[in-house]
């Protein structure tokens, strides 16, 4: 069966101003809502987006960090790395030894020292009637104690020395009578104690 | 009541969605985004250094010339510490110097040793140790000296010309082996005994290079 159509009745709108008015604030309403909803939206997303983002991004990294860790912790590669690490302080201090050790080498090889040439060259020069009575070596200097019936001797001696030209310098400070003779000390300076050392 | 009083305006509703937002921002950003981007750069530095410690592991690990510089090294190390008198025992002193003696004419009376002390580098040039040296020599100081010294305080009768073969001898046997003091009295001699010889001799060592059997 077939309804009536109804007819719509339109009804006279006495306050037209006054309605048209409540609409217009109707629609600021929502224009008002709507850019709050906006904005409220907008941060939502941003705030999605960034953590999804940083959520792989640390994802991403926490993987890797597995994988070094794996590396950096895996017991054979531990093991060689330290014995690696050994070789290399060992190889340092071993380094500084063998450079202190040749130094030193080289230094008591360069060292003066007193051999019996250099006696030799001081009882080369003893004049006749002159006895050695003892010999020494102290520092750098040879020391010779000696008796003679001549007084004359001792300078003799301690000029015949100073001659050669060979020592650094030598001492003469007089003789002294004894068993019928005159004992005296001269002393030979062979090198710069200080500076070359006694060796 | 009034009804003005409890309701809000247009401008206060707003006013009040803004701070919504604003606080939802605020929330957001301090109790998700701050902690998580606390998160990513604690875990970038952590593969940062990671990353640094594998790189020097792989370089230190892959590095052959660390075995073969050390093996260099070590064989050196164990040729230099021959050439010093490292193991100073009586046994070993008696062997060399009062062998040499004993090979030179020169009879023996006495030997006395001291034990090794570390003397600072400069000994070897001066003969002299200052007390700030000793205190550097001994470990003390910035540097430590590896030298060491002892000296052997000799008593023997022979004659003049033994002595001074064995002075020769003493300086060809090793350049650690010094001749410090030497005294040569005659006057004895004129009684038909021998002559008395005394001398005092420096002997050079050098601290262990500790070779490490386990390397």
């Amino acid at each position: 069966m077939k309804q009536p159509k109804i007819v719509q009745k339109n009804d006279i709108n006495l306050f037209e101003a006054l309605t048209r008015r409540e609409r217009s604030v109707q629609t600021e309403r929502d224009s008002s809502r709507m850019w709050l909803l906006t904005a409220a939206a907008l941060v939502v997303a941003l705030v999605g987006f960034k953590t999804v983002t940083m959520s792989r991004q640390l994802d991403q990294l926490q993987g890797d960090i597995s994988s070094l860790q794996s590396f950096t912790q895996n017991q054979q590669y531990v093991q060689a790395y330290q014995q690696a690490m050994l070789y290399q302080s060992s190889t340092a201090s071993l380094r500084t030894f063998n450079d202190a050790s040749k130094r030193y080498l080289e230094a008591l090889r360069q060292a003066d020292r007193v051999t019996s040439s250099r006696f030799a060259q001081v009882s080369r020069e003893l004049p006749s009637g002159v006895r050695a009575e003892r010999w020494s070596y102290e520092d750098g200097v040879i020391s010779v104690s000696c008796w003679s019936t001549d007084k004359d001797a001792p300078a003799k001696f301690a000029e015949n020395l100073t001659n050669t030209k060979q020592f650094q310098d030598v001492g003469y400070y007089g003789f002294q009578s004894r068993d019928n003779g005159y004992e005296f000390t001269v002393t030979c300076g062979l090198w710069n104690a200080t500076a070359g050392g006694d060796q | 009541m009034d009804k003005n009083q409890l309701t809000l305006g247009k401008r206060e509703k707003v006013l009040l969605g803004i701070l919504a937002v604003l606080v939802l921002f605020v929330v957001t950003f301090n109790y998700l985004l701050l902690p998580l981007n606390q998160k990513v750069s604690d875990a970038q530095a952590q593969v940062q250094e990671l990353t640094e410690q594998k790189n020097q592991m792989s370089g230190v690990i892959t590095d052959q010339k660390l075995k073969t510089d050390y093996q260099t090294e070590a064989s050196a190390a164990a040729e230099n510490y021959k050439q010093f008198y490292a193991n100073l025992d009586t046994y070993h002193i008696d062997n060399i110097i009062s062998g040499l003696m004993d090979s030179h004419g020169l009879h023996v009376q006495s030997l006395e040793m001291s034990k090794y002390q570390t003397v600072p580098e400069s000994y070897l040039y001066t003969g002299q140790v200052d007390t700030d040296e000793a205190q550097s020599a001994s470990g003390s100081g910035d540097k430590e000296s590896l030298l060491l010294l002892s000296t052997v305080d000799l008593l023997a009768t022979g004659s003049y010309e033994n002595a001074m073969s064995f002075v020769d001898a003493l300086n060809a046997q090793s350049p650690c082996l010094q001749v410090a003091q030497l005294q040569v009295d005659l006057a004895s001699q004129s009684n038909g005994d021998e002559a008395r010889v005394s001398a005092v001799i420096r002997v050079y060592g050098i601290a262990d290079p500790g070779l490490d059997s386990t390397v």
